[in-house]
């Protein structure tokens, strides 16, 4: 999960530590519009997989950006 | 660092001003995109540079409205620099696809703003389409046509307004690839037409022009010798054994060293920090046929086994430059460590172990980017250059007048040359040092002084190192048959000690003499900087006439000055230049 919390981190200006599959647009007041382009950007670039705009637009948590890099064959281990 | 760091840093400045020792900037960024992650991105690189950045971004498709309008907010934010970039989308249908006029209108709206400021407006050319309807005939494509003209006004333009530079996005493009710039779902979706990656690069660009503008640009490179210069230990092997030569890995060495060449012919100062005997190095620069760089392009040389720390403190004493002008190459990891350690003011790029990738690191280090280029930057390495040369000389001679006798100064004296009108204006305009009288004269000033019957003469002064240019003028004013008047006397600041300036008022009393003067009235108007000039007149045997305010006047026989100059620097030749 390492790289991908890395990059949530950095992207929305998070703790590491507070990233877990319940964090959302919701309840992380940084993950707004554009930080979410950004997001979906530096996730595909990282995982070399590309999501469509209603994939993009169906992401809820952390956790559906962890099954959709995992749906497109991506490891989100690495 | 990465993209993700720089989100990172721009994340954890958000909105806290804290600027302690940190260089602030005001940008203003207009754009006709989605430009909120460009922001971003540009903070967070300047953050990691050391620049607090407070930009202020014209609202998302409201350029036209702020360029147009005085009032807005845009006009009313006066910024240290403005980025302007239209991206002309070829994947987007738009007035900035189709419409000429649009192009036209907005390089006057440009115009008008560059105008209403001083500061350096950077103006992003438009990306050129090669792809499209007309695939292998693209040059006949309306869009590549419409963009072509649009990039020649907005050349032509930036000629006209100083104050407006060109950047580039074409240049950037190629490094980047046409291919790996665009987002297309950030085009249609969001109005963001570039990548982030692209945004990164676009922003590394335009952080050096705010690097030149707060004076941060690097004006000289320090390099190692062994396996930097040229491969393998010159003390193991000898001058003719280095790698450097037509073979792989000397090919390599020597088309490094063809680059830092180029840098020095465009006013990069060389120097060198290495860890030899002086005599190797001596043996490599007089007889390996290879070495492109000679002992004459380096303006400091540290051949020692001291720390290289110490000796990197030593070259910027002695260039006089600040350590935060030194870039630092060289190929062993310890050592770049300990500068990197100890001064953390130099940039110490990391050199890859192969010497096939040190050309490429060299152009990818993007800090010596300025401005412009005036004709005194092409000059200025090797003036530094000649200055070590000078010193050594100095070294070596036991006093000043055989130093200078050792230099072979030569003054090529010209009178009222109307073609130098703008060299003379510029010394009027720039001289501070030695000047006895500041007077600052425009172009069009001088001319009238010549038409007026001023004599104006000037010298171009050269050494057996290298040549000065013209760098002394004397503007003298008739006042009646028999009294004329130093109006100005100056001296740029970088020929004085040499005895020049005394020579130089010894051709003028022999020259006036000779038109049939007899006396020669001068004035020192003290300033805040020209301190070294004060006592000119007075050593020269110039009595003192009267004070009023704080301008001292003078006036001298002109057969006493001939003689009391006379032996002042008799090893100064004088040549006249027939106009």
């Amino acid at each position: 999960m390492s790289r991908l919390t890395k990059i949530f981190s950095a992207v929305l200006g998070v703790d590491e530590a507070k990233i877990g599959p319940e964090l959302s647009p919701e309840n992380t007041s940084s993950w707004d519009s554009l930080n979410a382009i950004i997001l979906v950007s530096e996730v595909e670039k990282a995982f070399n997989i590309e999501f469509n705009y209603d994939e993009v637009m169906s992401v809820k948590n952390f956790s559906d950006v962890i099954s959709l890099i995992v749906s497109k064959g991506g490891d989100t281990n690495a | 660092m990465e993209l993700l760091d720089y989100l990172k840093l721009a994340n954890a400045n958000k909105g806290a001003p804290n600027d302690g020792g940190k260089k602030k900037i005001k940008i203003n960024l207009i754009t006709n995109f989605t430009d909120e992650i460009l922001q971003k991105i540009l903070k967070g690189f300047l953050l990691s540079q050391g620049i607090y950045p407070e930009i202020f971004a014209v609202p998302y498709k409201q350029y036209y409205l702020h360029l147009k309008n005085r009032q807005s907010a845009l006009y009313q934010n006066p910024a240290d620099v403005t980025f302007i970039l239209f991206d002309a989308n070829p994947y987007l249908k738009s007035s900035f696809t189709s419409d000429e006029q649009h192009f036209l209108e907005l390089l006057t709206d440009v115009k008008e703003y560059c105008l209403q400021t001083t500061a350096p407006v950077i103006m992003t050319s438009f990306l050129i389409p090669y792809l499209g309807a007309y695939g292998n005939l693209f040059e006949l494509s309306p869009l590549f046509i419409l963009i072509q003209q649009a990039n020649q006004k907005l050349k032509d333009l930036s000629q006209e307004i100083k104050n407006l530079y060109i950047f580039d996005i074409n240049a950037l493009a190629q490094q980047q690839g046409e291919r790996h710039i665009r987002d297309f779902r950030g085009l249609y979706a969001f109005d963001i037409p570039f990548n982030n990656d692209f945004l990164l690069a676009l922003t590394q660009e335009w952080s050096s022009y705010i690097r030149a503008l707060l004076g941060q640009t690097k004006k000289c490179i320090v390099l190692d010798l062994d396996n930097t210069l040229w491969g393998g230990v010159v003390g193991e092997t000898g001058p003719l054994g280095i790698a450097l030569g037509p073979d792989y890995p000397g090919l390599a060495y020597q088309n490094f060293q063809h680059a830092l060449l180029d840098l020095y012919n465009r006013g990069i100062i060389l120097a060198i920090n290495s860890k030899n005997n002086p005599e190797d190095v001596s043996e490599v620069f007089a007889q390996n046929p290879h070495m492109i760089l000679k002992e004459n392009h380096f303006a400091a040389i540290r051949l020692n086994w001291e720390d290289k720390a110490k000796n990197m403190i030593e070259i910027a004493q002695e260039i006089n430059i600040g350590l935060d002008s030194l870039v630092f190459i060289d190929d062993d990891p310890v050592n770049r460590g300990l500068v990197r350690s100890m001064l953390p003011d130099v940039a110490v790029p990391e050199l890859p172990p192969a010497p096939e990738h040190y050309v490429p690191t060299l152009y990818s280090l993007n800090v010596f980017n300025q401005f412009s280029l005036t004709e005194e930057d092409w000059q200025k390495a090797k003036m530094y250059a000649d200055e070590r040369q000078r010193k050594n000389i100095l070294y070596s001679t036991k006093n000043l007048k055989d130093y200078i006798a050792a230099l072979n100064i030569e003054i090529i004296i010209e009178k009222n040359n109307r073609a130098a009108i703008g060299r003379l204006s510029q010394l009027t305009i720039k001289t501070n040092q030695f000047n006895l009288t500041t007077k600052r004269y425009s172009e069009k000033e001088i001319e009238q002084l010549i038409d007026d019957g001023a004599l104006i003469f000037s010298g171009n002064i050269s050494d057996k190192f290298g040549d000065y240019g013209k760098t002394i003028i004397a503007v003298l004013k008739p006042i009646n048959r028999d009294v004329i008047d130093l109006d100005t006397f100056l001296m740029s600041c970088r020929v004085m000690g040499r005895g020049v300036e005394q020579k130089f008022m010894h051709y003028l009393a022999r020259e006036l003499d000779r038109c049939g003067f007899g006396q020669l009235t001068a004035a020192f108007t003290p300033t805040q900087k020209n301190k070294p000039a004060k006592d000119f007149l007075s050593s020269l045997g110039f009595n003192q006439t009267n004070q009023d305010n704080e301008i001292i006047h003078y006036s001298i026989g002109l057969p006493d000055l001939i003689s009391n100059a006379q032996h002042f620097s008799q090893s100064v030749a004088i040549k006249e230049k027939s106009l």
